[in-house]
């Protein structure tokens, strides 16, 4: 039968504190994770690896980045830096031998050491010019990659990262590559949703807001700021670890580039600030929809019997995906993530209107 | 003052003592631990955040609240979370608050944030409260509500408030002592009655009748 909820009831605190506290969105939750689980036996390794892979992994990433400007409203623009540093180290250590699971510790420690020390000096100057200082590091991380062949192997070398191992087993397989981004974006995401409902979520956003009125409550402003760069670059670290491990299979400084580090902010910022489920959204846009718009277009030309030239077929993908994000970000300057949430709403009371939340 | 004791501007000169303790120039975060709390003339409450979610950040000294607290939330952060929460639902229930409770603090009247604020003070449970100007903006009611409530926080809580207002009628109504400020300087002090005939008082506040 067909009924709706008549309101929502708790009876404890506990049950209040759940992380979906309504049973559609648990259901919904525990669906698409179970889609996650099956998805190797669902889609051919093309999509797995070259899609869905991926997008778990930058997923994974922009969550870092959430944290810390989505959450403690901290602009960061060397996002990439700190997830070179973590890949770097991480496919040094493996190649010195030490185990993955503790290479990727590693990786994820450095980032968050760098990216620490780096905040300590940033997080003396506020707003825009904070953003400029974390783009002054990913420039120096620029340099240092290109000319530390050390580090990087020469200037326009890349890093072979050895084969991925687990307790020692070696994971080449496409499906057991999947599994282990799978698991990482599903341990960010798990922290980001208990965010929500502790004293350091609480926290940060009170930075966020009014670093004065943090301060009466005894919110120490800088301590939590840092606390954010920090755990915000061991998440990159890793997710960059993971990426060079799982995806490109070689480190190169090109792939964490300032481009990068902008894409990744557009990232979290078309999925929407302080959204776990719009970062998906959002990286998924940023990720995937060139490609799917490229062979839209490229289909409809063919469909229309139009004869486009190379250059009219690159360029008309790169403006739609451009107009998407514009068009988005007017529909709802939140981003995707309110955006879901309002449809959500809406079909949460539909037809009737007495639920709310 | 008021940013002089909490700590946001350090005094020209003089200075300032807690229970007998010096804490001149101690930083805004850690007044708070030493048991001071305060409400804002100009509302500081987090956007974004529910009634709920604000008031629990006043228990944030109580708390200690963390990265491994948060990824392991089931374990190390639930019971704490869980002993706060009452201790926020108390005094919820004495602001009569409970009705909003899950509402963003974004879309409720001012009165009630007014009396929201008050919630994240108390929680704190300080020794000292300092309201400053909790009346601000309100229409009668409302300002009898807030009355009551801090008469009802000072006799069950015991704690110290230092009220900042210019009602007269508020501070002669719940007022011990008085003291009269005109830019910075004494210019009274005493009991409520005494200090509002002052002619000085007469004069820099309420103005003009000299009779």
């Amino acid at each position: 039968m067909f009924y709706r909820l008549s309101g929502v009831h708790h009876n404890s605190y506990v049950s209040e504190s759940r992380l979906y506290r309504i049973p559609a969105d648990r259901n919904l939750a525990l669906f698409f994770l179970a889609l996650g689980l099956v998805a190797p036996l669902l889609v051919g390794s093309l999509y797995l690896n070259s899609y869905l892979l991926p997008w778990l992994v930058w997923t994974a990433a922009a969550l870092g980045l959430n944290l810390v400007t989505g959450w403690a409203g901290q602009l960061h623009l060397g996002y990439a830096a700190v997830m070179a540093v973590g890949a770097y180290s991480a496919v040094h250590a493996a190649k010195f031998g030490i185990p993955w699971e503790f290479a990727l510790l590693i990786g994820g420690i450095s980032a968050s050491v760098v990216g620490s020390l780096f905040a300590f000096a940033a997080l003396r100057v506020k707003g825009l010019y904070l953003a400029l200082t974390t783009l002054a590091m990913q420039f120096v991380m620029d340099w240092v990659l290109t000319h530390s062949p050390a580090i990087s192997g020469g200037s326009h070398a890349s890093l072979q990262a050895p084969t991925f191992a687990l307790l020692g087993q070696p994971i080449t397989s496409d499906i057991g590559l999947y599994y282990i981004a799978f698991s990482w974006c599903l341990l960010v995401t798990v922290f980001m949703l208990n965010l929500r409902r502790t004293g350091l979520g609480r926290a940060l956003v009170a930075v966020r807001e009014k670093d004065y009125a943090a301060a009466i409550l005894g919110v120490n402003s800088f301590y939590y700021k840092i606390v954010a760069f920090a755990t915000s670059s061991f998440i990159g670290g890793v997710s960059g670890a993971v990426l060079v491990a799982t995806f490109f299979f070689l480190a190169a400084p090109e792939q964490f580039s300032v481009t990068v580090s902008i894409q990744v902010l557009a990232m979290v910022i078309v999925g929407g600030l302080g959204s776990t489920i719009g970062t998906f959204f959002g990286v998924a846009l940023i990720l995937l929809a060139p490609g799917v718009v490229n062979g839209i277009v490229a289909k409809g030309a063919i469909a229309l019997g139009l004869q486009l030239n190379v250059e009219t077929l690159a360029h008309i993908p790169t403006a739609t995906y451009g107009a998407l994000i514009i068009i988005i970000l007017m529909v709802e300057p939140l981003g995707l993530g309110k955006l879901y949430g309002n449809i959500r709403d809406y079909l949460m009371v539909w037809p009737f209107d007495q639920l709310k939340r | 003052m008021t940013n002089a004791i909490t700590g946001f501007y350090p005094p020209n000169k003089g200075s300032i003592y807690l229970d007998g303790k010096d804490i001149t120039g101690t930083a805004p975060h850690k007044v708070a631990t030493l048991g001071v709390a305060r409400t804002f003339q100009n509302l500081a409450l987090f956007n974004g955040m529910s009634v709920l979610e604000n008031i629990l950040l006043g228990r944030h000294i109580h708390m200690k609240p963390g990265v491994f607290p948060t990824a392991l939330y089931w374990w190390l952060a639930r019971p704490e979370e869980m002993r706060n929460r009452e201790v926020v639902e108390e005094v919820i229930e004495f602001l009569q608050l409970e009705s909003i409770r899950n509402e963003l603090v974004d879309g409720i009247p001012i009165g009630l944030k007014k009396r929201v604020e008050l919630a994240r003070a108390l929680v704190a449970e300080p020794h000292l409260l300092i309201l400053d100007e909790p009346m601000a903006g309100m229409n009668q009611e409302e300002k009898g509500y807030m009355a009551r409530f801090i008469l009802d926080a000072r006799a069950e809580r015991g704690i110290s408030v230092l009220l900042i207002e210019h009602h007269m009628d508020v501070i002669t109504g719940i007022c011990d002592r008085m003291l009269a400020l005109n830019y910075g300087e004494m210019i009274a002090s005493g009991l409520p009655k005494e200090v509002v005939k002052d002619p000085r008082v007469v004069d820099a506040y309420i103005g003009g009748a000299h009779g």
